[in-house]
């Protein structure tokens, strides 16, 4: 089988570049002609290390990025319209509607002074237009889905912890129903106890849509990902099944990854 | 409750030391006697000046009877007309609350949409020009500028009264020399907390939920960079005191440092003691309103209430 | 790093102001003619550049040049050398509770929070007047006495962090004298934030002085100085302008330029 997916790709990325502007100083390229498909039901993993631009990539796909970065060249379709293109409030339509967000860090991803339930409620209400009270009920709804109590709709982030965080994040990026699930390192920042929790609990949010896991790390991708692209300064270097990729990778860099794994694996 | 014994331990020791402070200053600056009696009383009618007051007993028995006036809330009698101390301080009171309430007011309606503005993106030429004028109004002495409001829009213009305290017109130039001297540093620390703010990963949460730039700026990033600032808010109230004194005395507003001015002035230290006092409670109040509205704000100072529960 | 803050607009201006004051006070007798007391009733509300009178004269036709420049004295050493008490007050006394270790640790702590909500300028004006005397020297000791907890607090808590380095345990081992591990070891480490301190506290000085004066309260009546000479401008706003903006644009631009000096210096050691 080759690098071609069998069903139609819901999110199609086409010679991507991304710049990065100042003003006085020549622009610099951060990510160079990148192109990726991720189909229905399909988890794609985006792994290299940090300054790769797999997170930009990403990122770039919902325009989520800083003012000094610029997506470049390159054209993004999602479900067969392009995107990358609109205006910035269709593109807001789509932020958090069609295409949802996992991060990083949830401590500091969720405001610290609004409850959980707030930022859930005004992400179902802008994009579904529903009331209040209806509104909240599928936040709950969304919460308990992701096996967290009810009455956490009302907790503030400091008073979860961090595993129940990053659930509530999940369900934040859920609650509209994507077709587009982007999850950035959804694990470092969790105990390694609590990581494999989170990443089967995404694992079984994918069927329906289409995902892509951003990770350095090979095992988190092995874990739960189809395919693998591989990452290196801006370049898409080696891209393929997952179980293919990891057996025999084909590009050198792929492999000092991989052995570089190994090698921290047996370490600790 | 042990919050609650701080709290009145810290009151009793402020108002203790400064009334102790203020009490060993006054005896011990120079014979009040020849302040009450004036420079040509004779002799014989200085020991009945000292007799009456209490002046000829020993320092630390005159403290304590100081002291036990003072639990029973008694500063004895102005020196100037002979009315209670107390009740002449607090007959001013009010008046110096309107203006402060309203001075603070208007820092606020100034303060917080100017601070919005300027925490936002950066760059561009209105932006610049703002940040050079508070650069300078950081620095700007508030009764010199009072002055110079008084010289351009009552003397010159002749659009404002220059002195008083009657209808809103003569509220004005007092209202905005006080808040000119509260507003650059309220302004500077709430645009210092947006531009935090919007530097945030929650933020960057609000972008990837489809939140536009103006439930950003005001249910995202507002809500922190107000409460950073409530601290400042607090600070500035007691500062406000200052200067209360002196822009009360340029327009004759009949305030507790307007009193205060004309106490000093006539060695009327009864009086001055019941200000000290008031002034010591009103600051010591306002610190204690600015932290129970803190935690009221804060849901981290709350301390964890409706936690999710369970683990993992 | 110096050069940098000395380039900048901001400090250049502070210290053209400065170069300004130096020569003011060392120049001032020879460009000014008039003795700054002296009445000559004839001369009443001169206008500015009229009969020698660079800035005009006031209400007993004194030159305001002249009396500009005596309260530039008074103004500058006030101010200078209040900062000067509050600082070596606070300064020593926030080190040594930084330093030791439960009872004086705790009375600063308390101290800080007290002075932190405490208008201590209340206090200061009903102070000098109570205390009586209208010289020079007990404004200077008030507001020095007044105003040094601002140094402690920060002498304390920096001193405190700086007590924690590696290099002050290994002198503290060496069993060096408490006066000398402060000197040499720990008060080094505060020159950056307690020079912004100086420069922001000599403005305040200059504004306290004025402000004192100006209620009648620090220098006595008829001495010249700027917040009297503000004070006595107030009945005159409209004949003779100039006796109230000489005293305010000296005020403003003295206190304005020393904070935008302060603001770069805090900029850039921060």
């Amino acid at each position: 089988m080759t690098g071609s997916t069998p069903q139609s790709p819901i999110l199609e990325i086409r010679d991507l570049c991304i710049d990065a502007v100042a003003p006085g100083v020549p622009a610099r390229r951060l990510v160079e002609d990148l192109s990726l498909t991720v189909a229905v039901g399909e988890v794609l993993g985006i792994v290299g290390e940090s300054g790769s631009g797999k997170s930009l990539s990403a990122f770039a796909v919902a325009r989520l990025l800083p003012d000094s970065i610029r997506v470049s060249g390159g054209s993004v379709h999602l479900g067969g319209q392009r995107i990358d293109d609109l205006d910035e409030g269709a593109m807001r339509g789509l932020r958090g509607g069609r295409i949802g967000f996992v991060f990083q860090d949830p401590l500091s991803s969720f405001n610290p002074v609004r409850s959980i339930g707030s930022i859930l409620i005004e992400s179902i209400r802008r994009h579904q237009g529903l009331d209040r009270k209806a509104a909240r009920a599928l936040a709950v709804e969304m919460l308990s889905r992701m096996r967290l109590p009810a009455r956490s709709v009302d907790a503030y982030p400091h008073q979860l912890s961090g595993g129940q965080r990053q659930r509530a994040m999940i369900a934040l990026a859920l609650a509209n129903g994507p077709d587009l699930l982007i999850a950035d390192e959804p694990t470092t920042a969790l105990d390694p106890t609590i990581q494999l929790q989170i990443l089967a609990l995404l694992k079984q949010q994918t069927a329906d849509r289409a995902s892509i896991l951003i990770t350095h790390d090979f095992s988190v991708a092995a874990a739960i990902c189809d395919r693998i692209a591989v990452m290196h300064r801006g370049r898409l270097v080696e891209t393929g099944l997952a179980a293919a990729l990891l057996a025999h990778p084909q590009h050198d860099y792929t492999r000092d990854l991989l052995r570089h794994a190994r090698l921290g694996g047996e370490a600790s | 409750m042990v919050r609650l014994l701080t709290w009145v331990r810290d009151f009793a020791f402020l108002l203790v030391a400064t009334m102790t402070v203020l009490f060993f200053l006054v005896r011990l600056a120079g014979d009040p006697a020849i302040m009450l009696a004036g420079p040509d009383a004779t002799p014989a009618q200085l020991d009945a000046v000292r007799h009456a007051y209490g002046f000829d007993r020993g320092l630390f028995e005159q403290y304590l009877i100081f002291a036990l006036h003072l639990l029973r809330l008694d500063f004895g009698a102005s020196l100037v007309d002979g009315t209670p101390a107390l009740a002449k301080v607090l007959e001013t009171f009010p008046a110096s609350l309107y203006l402060a309430v309203m001075a603070m007011g208007l820092n606020l309606a100034v303060s917080i949409p100017v601070g919005a503005w300027l925490g936002q993106a950066q760059g561009g030429a209105a932006r610049r020009v703002a940040h050079g004028i508070l650069s300078v109004m950081q620095g700007f002495p508030g009764f010199v500028l009072a002055l110079l409001l008084v010289n351009v829009f009552a003397v010159g213009l002749e659009w404002l009264p220059a002195v008083g305290y009657a209808g809103p017109a003569s509220w004005v130039l007092p209202v905005i020399s006080v808040a000119s001297f509260l507003a650059p540093k309220l302004i500077r620390v709430i645009e210092a907390n947006a531009t935090a703010a919007y530097r945030s990963h929650y933020v960057r949460t609000a972008v990837a939920i489809g939140a536009g730039p103006r439930t950003i700026l005001w249910r995202h990033v507002m809500p922190n960079a107000l409460l950073g600032a409530a601290a400042v808010v607090g600070a500035e109230f007691a500062f406000m005191v200052t200067g209360l004194v002196v822009i009360e005395t340029i327009f004759a507003w009949p305030g507790i440092g307007w009193l205060l001015v004309r106490s000093t002035l006539n060695l009327d230290f009864p009086v001055v003691q019941a200000i000290v006092f008031i002034i010591v409670i009103a600051v010591f109040l306002t610190n204690a309103a600015t932290e129970a509205v803190q935690v009221r704000l804060d849901p981290r100072l709350r301390g964890p209430g409706a936690a999710g529960g369970g683990h993992g | 790093m110096a050069e940098r803050i000395l380039t900048s607009g901001k400090s250049l201006l502070f210290l053209i102001v400065l170069g300004l004051c130096l020569l003011a006070l060392l120049a001032g007798p020879y460009l000014v003619a008039f003795d700054p007391g002296l009445i000559n009733l004839s001369r009443r509300f001169a206008a500015p550049f009229t009969d020698g009178h660079w800035l005009g004269a006031d209400q007993l036709g004194r030159d305001v040049a002249a009396r500009l420049l005596a309260g530039l004295y008074r103004s500058l050493g006030t101010a200078l050398a209040a900062t000067a008490i509050a600082f070596c007050i606070g300064t020593a006394l926030g080190l040594l509770a930084a330093r030791s270790t439960s009872l004086l640790g705790a009375f600063m702590r308390q101290l800080t929070s007290f002075t932190q909500s405490f208008p201590v300028f209340v206090l200061a004006v009903s102070v000098i007047a109570i205390v009586g005397s209208n010289g020079f020297w007990s404004v200077v000791l008030t507001l020095g006495l007044a105003t040094w907890p601002v140094f402690a607090r920060v002498a304390y808590a920096e001193g405190r962090s700086l007590l924690k380095r590696e290099y002050v345990l290994a002198a503290e081992m060496m069993q060096m004298g408490t006066a000398r591990l402060l000197l040499r070891h720990v008060l080094p480490g505060l020159v950056p934030s307690l020079s912004v301190l100086v420069v922001f506290h000599f403005a305040d000085m200059i504004i306290a002085e004025s402000a004192l004066s100006f209620l009648g309260i620090g220098a006595p009546l008829g001495a010249p100085s700027w917040g009297g000479m503000l004070n006595e401008s107030r009945a005159y706003m409209l004949v003779a302008p100039w006796m109230l903006l000489a005293p305010a644009g000296a005020i403003i631009l003295l206190v304005v330029s020393a904070h935008l000096f302060g603001q770069k210096l805090r900029e850039a050691t921060a």
